[in-house]
Formats: C-alpha cells, sequence, structure tokens
C-alpha cells in the first residue's frame, strides 16, 4: 500500500497547478488534428528540464492520460482521430456527432475514459513485478503472431464489405514498406528523396483521415444553413447513466487495453481497434456498429485509457517502452536520473509514487475538465464547414510537419490524403490502411528477427510454432478468422432477408 | 574641374560605402552569435543522443559579469529523425544553412560506416566538427541466467557451433553491428547478427533471453546489471563505471575501439572561418560546465570532451578503419 | 483521377475492381521487377494477396447482378468534382509553395483563399473581405503562438515567415 502515503506530495498547490494545465492543455493538443499524444509529450519533455524530477513527471503524465483522450474529440466532432488510438472512436463517434449526439458521444468517451484509465493504473499498482516478468516473454515470435492476429481484425473495421477491408489494409501493409528498414539495412521503394524514411504513422494518419475529411466538408459547404450537424444537448447525468450499464462494453474494452498495454512493442495504438472489433463481434447487433452505436465509443475509450497504466509496467521495471508514448516518457525519466529498474521503486520511491497516484488524480482532472468542455463543443458544430476545411488543412500541415520537421512529411501526406479521397468513393475506408502501416513493420522485423534466431537455433518452424503464449495467438488468430467469416455470412442472411 | 569634383565625389562614396560595407561585415563576423542557434538531432526526442545534446548545451548561454563564458547565445534542439540517422545527416550537409546558426549532432561511427556503405549526401569531409561531449563504448552482454560467464566462454562456445550464437545490437552499420563484425573477425568466429529495434529493442532481446549475447552501450548495460551479465567492454582501455569488467583486448581478443560511440557537434563545410574557430574555442567551454557534467554524470552519460582537431583527427582514422572493415559486407 | 468524377452507380463495382487490380499490378511489378528476394519478401508476399483479392473483386462485380449494384454505398455524383476542384488547386498550390515562401504566410493566404472561394457572400464585398482577412490573421497568429512560441517548432522560414 505504498501508494496510498505519497497522496499528499501530489495535493500541493504548484502540482495541483500542473495537473490542471497539463490536462487542459493535452486536452485541448490532443483534440487538435494532426497532435498525436507522442508529439505532445516529446514537445513538453524540453519544459520539464529544470523542473524538480516529481513535478515534471506529473506534468507529463497528465499530458500524457489527457491527449489520449483528447484525440477522442477531433475523432467524434470532425471525424479525424487525434491519436491511431482513436480510430475506433471515429468510427461510431463520428456517425453519433451526425446524428446531432455530439454532446452525448463526448461524454461516453470521457466517462469510458475515466474507467477504463483508472482500471489499468490499479493493475499498474498491484500487479507491476508478475507482469514485467510476463512483458519479457513477448519475444520476436510472440509479436509477430500478435501482428498476425491484429491484421485478422482488418476485415470487420470500418468497412462494409470485409474485402474491401482486407484489401485497404493490404494497402497500408504495402506502404508501410517504403523506405530504410533498419533491420535489412537497405532501402525499399525509394524513387525520390522524400520517401527515404519511409511513411510515418502519424503522417499516414492524419493525411488518410484530415484530407478527406477537408474535401467532404468543401463538398458539403453551403448545403446547410448554421454549422454541419444538427445539435443536440444532453446532461452529462443522462449519459452517465447511461454509460454505466453498458458494463459488457466497459469490462471488454479496459481488460483488452490493459492486456495489449503490457505487450511491448504492440503498443496503444492497436488497443482501441482490438476492442472495438471485440465488441462488435460479440454483439447481438452487429449491423448498428458505424452507425452511431455508443458501445463502440465506449469500448474503444477505455480500451485506449486502460493501456496506459499497463504500458508503463515494461517501462518502469526493465526499461521497455510498451507504446511510443511511453517510449518518449522513457527519455523524460532519463533526463532526471531515474533509471527504471527494481531500485526506481526503493531509491527513487517518492518520486515514482507521487507519479503513479499524480496519474490517479489525472484521471479525475480529465473527466470533470472533459466533460465541461462537452458542453461547449457546440461552437465547434456551429463552425461553417469552410472555416472548418480551412482550418483542418494548415492544421494538418503543421503537425505533419512538427512529427519529424520534415517537409517530406508533409509531401507524402497530401499524396496520401487525395488518394485516399479518391478511394472512399470506391468504399474503402481510412481505418484498416492506417492499421496496415502500423502492423505491416511490427510483423515484418519480428518476423526477420525471428528468422534469424531461428535458424542459429532448432530451425523457423520449431521456433514460430512453439511455446504456450505462440500457440495460444495462433488459437487466437485462427479463431477470429473463422468467427468473421461466421458473423459475416451470419450478418449477409439479415441483410438479405431485411 | 568639374569632371574632377564628380570624380572626388564618385570616388569618396565609394569609399565611404566600402568602408560601411565592411564595418558592416566586420561588426557581423564580431558579432556572431547574434541569435539562438539550432542543434539538429537525427534521432527522435527523449533517445540517448537527444537528451545528452540537450545536457551538452546547457550552458551555451552562461553569462558571467555580462561577459559570455562560452558560445554566448541559447541553443536549442531541432530533431529530424529517419532512416537511422540518414535523414537528418542528408538534409544537414545539403539544405542546412552554413552561417554557424545550425549546428548538428553527431554519432561515430554511424555516420561514417553510413556514408561507406550508403550513397549519402555527407561524409567526413564536408563537415566540420566543432567538439566533442561524449563516448559510450560498446559492451558484451549477456542474460541473466545465461550460461556464459566471460567473454572467452562465449568466444569457445562460438567455435564449436558456428553460427548458432545470436547476437543483438542496434540496426546495421551502428556501433554495435561494428564491434560484431570486428568480434567474430578477431576471433574468427561465425556469430549471428540480429539487428533490434533500437539499443532499447536490442536490450530486450537479451533480457528476455531471446538472444544468447548481444551488443548495448555501455551507460544502458551499467544500470540494467540487475538483469544481464556484462562480459567485456569494446575499448582500448576498462571503463570508469564498470572497473571490473575487462576489455575484449585484454582477454586476447584483439578488438579496437572503432565501435565506440562518440557524440559531439558540427557544422556544415562552407561555415565560415570566423564562426567555426568561435565555435572550435567556445564549445568544449560549454561542455566542460559543471552543472552539464553533473547531469551528465546523474543520466550515466560517458563523458568525452575533445576539440576540433582532436575530433577531425579521430574521423579520419575511423575513415580508414571502417572501410577495411566494411569492405567485404558491400 | 478525373476519371472517377464519371463513376456512376451502374459501373462502380468494377470500376473499383478495376483500379484495384491496377493498383495490386503495379505493386507486383514494383516488388519482383529487379529486386531482391530475400529484402522484398514481405513486399512480394503483400503484393500477391493484393492482386488475389483484387482479382476476387473483379470475378464477383462481373456475377453481382444489376439490382444489387443499385444498393451499391457509392456516393459519388457528377458535378461533385467541380465542387472540390478550386480546394485540390489551392491544396496542392500551397504543398508546392510553402517551403519557399515559408510556412506562416502561405498558411495565412490558403486560410484565406478557401473563405473566399467557398464562402456564401461574394468575393468582391468589402465588408465580408476586411472580416475575413482578419480572421485569417487570427487564426495564422494563433497559430504561431502554439507552434513556434508554445511549442518551439521551427518550421522553415522561406522568404517571409
Amino acid at each position: 500500500m505504498d501508494f496510498l502515503n505519497y497522496f499528499g506530495n501530489v495535493f500541493t498547490p504548484y502540482h495541483l497547478m500542473l495537473l490542471f494545465g497539463g490536462t487542459t492543455a493535452g486536452l485541448i493538443l490532443g483534440a487538435l488534428p494532426g497532435l498525436s499524444p507522442t508529439m505532445a509529450v516529446a514537445l513538453v519533455i524540453p519544459f520539464t528540464f529544470h523542473m524538480e524530477p516529481a513535478s515534471g513527471l506529473i506534468l507529463l503524465g497528465a499530458m500524457y492520460t489527457a491527449t489520449v483522450a483528447g484525440g477522442a474529440i477531433s475523432a467524434i466532432l470532425v471525424n479525424v482521430p487525434g491519436a491511431p488510438a482513436n480510430i475506433a472512436t471515429a468510427l461510431d463517434g463520428h456517425q453519433m456527432a451526425r446524428k446531432g449526439r455530439a454532446s452525448e458521444a463526448l461524454h461516453y468517451c470521457f466517462l469510458s475514459s475515466f474507467v477504463g484509465g483508472i482500471f489499468g493504473i490499479i493493475i499498474l499498482i498491484f500487479f507491476t513485478p508478475p507482469l514485467a516478468k510476463l512483458a519479457l516473454k513477448f519475444g520476436p515470435t510472440e509479436l509477430f503472431w500478435i501482428a498476425i492476429l491484429g491484421i485478422t481484425v482488418i476485415g470487420t473495421i470500418g468497412n462494409k464489405s470485409v474485402i474491401k477491408g482486407l484489401m485497404a489494409g493490404l494497402f497500408g501493409l504495402a506502404i508501410s514498406t517504403i523506405g530504410d528498414n533498419p533491420m535489412l539495412g537497405e532501402q525499399r521503394f525509394v524513387y525520390s528523396e522524400h520517401m527515404e524514411s519511409g511513411i510515418h504513422i502519424v503522417v499516414a494518419l492524419i493525411g488518410l483521415f484530415a484530407l478527406p475529411q477537408i474535401l467532404t466538408l468543401l463538398e458539403e459547404s453551403g448545403k446547410s444553413k448554421v454549422g454541419t450537424y444538427a445539435l443536440s444537448e444532453t446532461k452529462w447525468i443522462t449519459s452517465l447513466k447511461y454509460n454505466v450499464t453498458r458494463i459488457k462494453a466497459l469490462s471488454l474494452g479496459s481488460t483488452i487495453g490493459a492486456i495489449v498495454g503490457i505487450i511491448p512493442g504492440a503498443g496503444g495504438q492497436i488497443a482501441g481497434l482490438v476492442a472495438y472489433d471485440q465488441i462488435k463481434k460479440t454483439s447481438h447487433s452487429p449491423e448498428n456498429f458505424g452507425q452511431g452505436e455508443p458501445d463502440g465509443i465506449i469500448a474503444a475509450e477505455s480500451a485506449n485509457n486502460a493501456m496506459v497504466g499497463p504500458s508503463l509496467v515494461p517501462l518502469l521495471t526493465l526499461s521497455i517502452p510498451g507504446s511510443p508514448t511511453a517510449a518518449v516518457l522513457l527519455g523524460g525519466l532519463l533526463i532526471h536520473g531515474l533509471f527504471p529498474g527494481p531500485d526506481l521503486f526503493t531509491v527513487h520511491a517518492e518520486v515514482i509514487w507521487t507519479f503513479i497516484d499524480s496519474l490517479i488524480v489525472a484521471q479525475v482532472f480529465m473527466v470533470v475538465i472533459g466533460l465541461f468542455l462537452s458542453r461547449h463543443s457546440g461552437w465547434i458544430m456551429k463552425v461553417p464547414p469552410h472555416y472548418m476545411a480551412a482550418s483542418i488543412l494548415v492544421l494538418a500541415v503543421f503537425g505533419t510537419y512538427s512529427i519529424q520537421s520534415s517537409y517530406s512529411d508533409v509531401l507524402l501526406m497530401g499524396v496520401l490524403g487525395i488518394t485516399m479521397y479518391f478511394a472512399s468513393k470506391l468504399g474503402f475506408g481510412p481505418a484498416p490502411v492506417v492499421l496496415g502501416v502500423i502492423l505491416g513493420p511490427l510483423a515484418e522485423d519480428n518476423f526477420l528477427q525471428g528468422k534469424l534466431i531461428g535458424e542459429a537455433g532448432d530451425g523457423i518452424f520449431d521456433y514460430f510454432f512453439t511455446g504456450t503464449i505462440n500457440l495460444t495467438l495462433i488459437l487466437a488468430t485462427l479463431g477470429s478468422i473463422a468467427y468473421s467469416v461466421y458473423a459475416s455470412h451470419k450478418m449477409n442472411k439479415r441483410v438479405m432477408l431485411k | 574641374m568639374n569632371i574632377n569634383k564628380s570624380l572626388i565625389k564618385k570616388a569618396a562614396i565609394t569609399v565611404a560605402s566600402t568602408a560601411l560595407l565592411l564595418s558592416v561585415a566586420g561588426a557581423s563576423f564580431a558579432d556572431y552569435p547574434d541569435r539562438p542557434i539550432g542543434v539538429m538531432v537525427a534521432y527522435n526526442p527523449g533517445g540517448a543522443t537527444d537528451f545528452q545534446a540537450r545536457i551538452a548545451t546547457l550552458a551555451s548561454a552562461k553569462e558571467k559579469d555580462g561577459k559570455a563564458l562560452s558560445v554566448g547565445q541559447p541553443i536549442y534542439v531541432t530533431n529530424k529523425p529517419g532512416a537511422g540517422g540518414r535523414k537528418g545527416w542528408n538534409w544537414f550537409a545539403d539544405k542546412a544553412p552554413s552561417d554557424g546558426y545550425m549546428l548538428a549532432a553527431y554519432n561515430v561511427p554511424h555516420f561514417i560506416a553510413q556514408s561507406i556503405v550508403f550513397d549519402t549526401k555527407y561524409n567526413i569531409n564536408n563537415l566540420e566538427p566543432v567538439g566533442n561531449w561524449g563516448a559510450d563504448p560498446a559492451v558484451l552482454i549477456v542474460g541473466k541466467d545465461s550460461e556464459f560467464n566471460t567473454a572467452t566462454e562465449l568466444v569457445a562456445y562460438a567455435k564449436k557451433n558456428p553460427g548458432k550464437v545470436t547476437v543483438s545490437g542496434a540496426g546495421k552499420f551502428v556501433g554495435h553491428h561494428i564491434a560484431h563484425l570486428q568480434l567474430a573477425k578477431a576471433a574468427g568466429v561465425k556469430l549471428t547478427y540480429v539487428p533490434g529495434k533500437g539499443g532499447v529493442g536490442a536490450m530486450k532481446l537479451v533480457k528476455g533471453g531471446q538472444v544468447k549475447a548481444g551488443f548495448n552501450n555501455l551507460s544502458d548495460a551499467a544500470r540494467a546489471q540487475g538483469d544481464i551479465k556484462i562480459l567485456a567492454v569494446a575499448d582500448l582501455e576498462r571503463h570508469a563505471f564498470l572497473p571490473d569488467v575487462p576489455t575484449l583486448m585484454e582477454l586476447g581478443i584483439l578488438v579496437d575501439n572503432s565501435s565506440v560511440n562518440f557524440r559531439g557537434l558540427m557544422v556544415p563545410k562552407g561555415t565560415p572561418a570566423n564562426v567555426i574557430s568561435h565555435l572550435e574555442k567556445t564549445v568544449p567551454v560549454m561542455f566542460n560546465d559543471k552543472k552539464t557534467l553533473g547531469k551528465m554524470k546523474q543520466t550515466n552519460s560517458p563523458v568525452r570532451i575533445m576539440t576540433r582537431n582532436e575530433v577531425i583527427a579521430m574521423w579520419k582514422e575511423r575513415q580508414s578503419a571502417l572501410t577495411e572493415l566494411l569492405k567485404d559486407l558491400k | 483521377m478525373i476519371k472517377s468524377s464519371a463513376i456512376n452507380f451502374k459501373n462502380s463495382e468494377l470500376t473499383t475492381a478495376f483500379y484495384s487490380f491496377l493498383v495490386a499490378g503495379l505493386f507486383c511489378f514494383l516488388s519482383f521487377y529487379d529486386t531482391d528476394a530475400d529484402i522484398y519478401l514481405f513486399p512480394r508476399i503483400i503484393a500477391v494477396t493484393l492482386l488475389v483479392f483484387s482479382v476476387i473483386l473483379l470475378i464477383s462485380s462481373f456475377q453481382l447482378s444489376r439490382s444489387y449494384l443499385k444498393n451499391s454505398n457509392s456516393n459519388v455524383k457528377n458535378g461533385l468534382f467541380l465542387k472540390i476542384l478550386p480546394g485540390l488547386l489551392i491544396g496542392f498550390i500551397y504543398m508546392t509553395l510553402m517551403d519557399v515562401v515559408g510556412f506562416y504566410t502561405s498558411a495565412f493566404f490558403i486560410f484565406l483563399a478557401f473563405l473566399l472561394l467557398y464562402g456564401k457572400r461574394e468575393m468582391t464585398d468589402p465588408k465580408a473581405f476586411i472580416k475575413k482577412v482578419a480572421i485569417s490573421i487570427g487564426f495564422v497568429f494563433v497559430l504561431y503562438l502554439l507552434f513556434w512560441q508554445g511549442l518551439h517548432v521551427r518550421t522553415p522560414i522561406g522568404l517571409l515567415l
């Protein structure tokens, strides 16, 4: 119960101010299309340089928590996810917003984030030592099978046609192979210097979601009198009452998020999508998903924030980050001379428990400020489409540039976006493409590592097909494929009957 | 007379304007630097090179009694990561302004090895070092539960089982890869190199027992001693952080310091001589700042401060050693 | 690209299949022609799978009856393309010029161009024009405060800023 002793350090005026500022800034930065949590945390690190270690970490932790939740705001209101983690939220969240239920969708998003977030931190506090051991067991083969399991999810998300979903995912996998591969020490498909370092996940995310949305807004401009969509206010207490009854979506989302968070390298980027896929597959009315089903938001957002705590487990104990944002956070720890490992919880106990406690308080700040902002989300919906289009374009450009200070990225973002706009007219969705870009390197790099290790040992086949975790993952993959086929068959039957 | 007058007038104007121009130019020479200076880091924010660069440049604007102690202007960091550093360094050699307001952090042997193996826009001839702040040797490590306790045991096993020993490292053509090549060559064994996702990924493979051994940064290995065993250092001398760990040389395996990861600052070729000489004088002073050294120690970053001339010599030496080593790989 | 404006309900599925087949074919060519088998292993697997799927799509779109096609989800209408064309052009100019002119200056002009072109009121209306210029300046200023001052992102300055 060590953690209870350090709450006092969190409740100092200075730290509460940092939490308030960090949460508010995180929510707003996360909500800007084009600014991802990883980048927001990376950009704030220099500010923490001159702070006390505990204060710096509190600020970073608050930013991390809030940007993950903030990314859902733009996903819901303008259909541009703030981070790859929020893709699943956009699928149903934006449909709800289009039907005038924007504030309701935002309420579900923050309330579920809170539930998931607290669940994740509890896992972090009580199960760190055993989970750290588990995290180390995930070697190249295990991560390879996780990527394959993720790829089987592709067909069912964000697309009406399974085959088109899979093709979009394959396209994502294909473009993920562009550029330099550090494992191979070679460059592939580099036809111009702009393609040298490949397609960054967030560049793909911004291009594939933001640019088609800009063009869609231009199509819609001049049609409606005020704003883009109709609007109805919902009281947060009403949303809360509904939200607590969705126990299945909440628990499924939180559990999946926590599990994915522990797996090093898999990244919280896919937590939301996996949770979304599962809640859709197990739902009694899967055809409602993609049309504005609250369960979609609840599962996705609880998973996203449940991932935050567990992703710190391998980070704090083994110096292995569980998500890209956690990787940046590692830099923030090192700068203050806090080295992950057993020492962290003994020598630096005060700093680290204060940090973990502050994460709990940050969740409270996040839900309160988030609900407050939801009340004022209306004005974003009232912005005329062409103003919205112009703002998203400029923000997309600046956001893309700031990821790696690269003009090439801006050009790549533009090309991808225009291509996606036309592809979406042909029935291909952007979500599977981004998932492909995320999973491509995960599958390939780990396959290559596994191949080298397997060849040096008992053979590749043996290496990839033995071990409890490998076999479990292979079974899960086969199960996922079988269920997809069965579910799409069932759904086709329903559609036919109608 | 009129002609003469106008001639005099013209001459006067010429002299005056030349003087003015000279004084402006002189002022701008004397006044460098008069605005903040950037440092381009070719790796992600939060990585070792990034945070060391931030610490190393902390004291750039320090003053005493109104006089600048070192560089004399604040230094900010810009990250241009991608392609193992090639993206940033290509930009730096090709597009960065050569007015002294954009420096870059270098990693030796990475950039030299890359310029030998790949078609890059940079090489040691179009970059000008101004000072070195750190040197992080590669160390040979194995997992905590490994059967090997010394590098000699590992080499003996590898001799009996060619190719069976897997060695992880941060990627291809970085210090760890070089150390691996040197070890294989010097000991006459066949090892399997497994590139990890950066130093962190390579370390994970060792901790998780997925590979038999690995090369990693001394600084990272030194603080992970609870989970790994450190067998040897790939440098000429033992390191102060690990006084009990022998060098490979001591064990009779002739691996020199070619793989040591040197970090420092450089400017593009074509930078005015006075700017280089200003930086050459002030950058090592900036690295030597007390607070900076304290932070370096706190973050376990091995410091080795070198002047411009020392770095130039080191680059040249590395260039020829690496060309020899990578000859067969190309 | 221009062709897609001519897509109509009847042949949209077929067109989709045709375009995907082209993309898959191109990717196959690029990953097999003059490449190393070891290095291009993954791209090759992906390319072949993509080609197989596009062939399946092609065959199934031939087989689909017309009545089913009427329910297809394509929402391309003629004329929509004309509406977004100016936006595409502005975007294209923006992408090529920002590196030269500077990120902030070009952002201002592009923002203003969007407001003028897609606004409901006439472009020449002086009152509306002043309002739009003011909003654009305000937006770019906030942008500057956020990225340059707040987050210390150094965007290319170009000729102006």
